[in-house]
């Protein structure tokens, strides 16, 4: 985890903005729209997850919540779950909480970052 | 050539709708699926996708499973799977093609990379499509020939011929329904001393003509 990550990388949305088509809503709206109905669940299980131990969970969802963060630029929420599934994965639990405790705070930054791209619409 | 229908089973829905967007985009039909158990569902049911780009990690079922239990149903052409996968390590690209897997495209997939593999798979598609259409049409020519074999029942004095219905037929209509071919009526130079030449006599003007021509309809 680096935190000179950027929070959303503008290089990925204009990758993701490539995607558009006629006809079709706007792919970066529609896709961080996504993101957002779907991530909040995946942090909430990452966090009780830490919090009662559960490795196995632990990295599931962390890896999950990876991938979304992959697709969207979100590099520094990646490089935080990367290290949370490692973690997890190689049963580490006291590095994985400590990681995992950062992540509502990160997800608040993504979150504000993401509002601004959807109301400039 | 109608659009190939792709299934892309993805529990993780940003993922899902991005490669639904690229595929959507080179003009592919694509169906989704939210987890392994919907994808299998799709997968084995009559209509059923040529193509399929299946996440590795679902729960439930996950993508190998997914490919394990999809392969145990042998089919005229198999479905094209593409394994979408974060894992990456030569071990795990082994683990997904020995699964079943045609191919694998590691996440985030890159939209020119995820395309192109497509691609290749909608080549095999349609040359398996056209094989399968190849074999049924032979098939069919193969039976039409079988019809033909064997002891035909023929009456010896009018040379009708018993089919398998007990019906007597005359040989052309007999051969006409079971083989491709047409029967142009004409007469042999024996039949034509024997039969037309009398009636020709028997006309108040006869012009001879040549045996071997079309007879009249």
């Amino acid at each position: 985890m680096t935190p000179t990550e950027p929070v959303l990388d503008p290089a990925s949305l204009e990758t993701l903005r490539a995607l558009n088509q006629e006809g079709e809503p706007d792919v970066v709206i529609e896709v961080l729209q996504l993101f957002l109905d779907d991530a909040p669940a995946r942090v909430d299980t990452i966090t009780a997850a830490a919090l009662a131990g559960d490795a196995v969970t632990l990295a599931r969802a962390a890896h999950g919540l990876k991938g979304s963060a992959a697709n969207i630029g979100a590099a520094r929420l990646r490089a935080t779950c990367r290290a949370i599934e490692e973690a997890g994965r190689e049963g580490r639990l006291a590095e994985a909480r400590t990681t995992a405790a950062a992540l509502p705070a990160e997800f608040a930054d993504l979150r504000q970052a993401i509002a601004g791209i959807l109301a400039a619409g | 050539m109608p659009a190939l229908r792709v299934l892309v089973a993805d529990d993780e829905p940003v993922s899902r709708a991005l490669v639904a967007r690229m595929l959507r985009k080179e003009g592919y039909d694509v169906a989704l699926a939210t987890d392994g158990a919907e994808a299998l569902a799709a997968l084995t049911a009559p209509d059923a996708p040529a193509m399929a780009i299946l996440d590795w990690m679902m729960p439930g079922l996950d993508g190998t499973e997914v490919l394990r239990r999809l392969r145990r149903q042998p089919r005229a052409t198999p479905t094209w799977v593409v394994l979408l996968t974060s894992r990456d390590t030569p071990a795990d690209i082994v683990a997904g093609l020995d699964a079943g897997a045609d191919d694998y495209v590691t996440k985030p997939p890159d939209e020119a990379e995820l395309v192109a593999r497509v691609r290749v798979g909608a080549r095999v598609v349609r040359l398996q499509q056209a094989l399968a259409d190849r074999v049924a049409h032979l098939q069919d020519a193969l039976s039409r020939v079988k019809q033909l074999q064997g002891l035909l029942p023929i009456c010896s004095y009018c040379k009708r011929i018993r089919d398998d219905r007990n019906y007597w037929q005359q040989v052309e209509s007999y051969i006409a329904e079971h083989a491709d071919v047409q029967f142009s009526h004409s007469y042999c130079p024996d039949c034509y001393a024997h039969y037309v030449e009398p009636q020709l006599r028997e006309l108040p003007s006869h012009h001879p003509s040549p045996p071997g021509g079309d007879a009249p309809a």
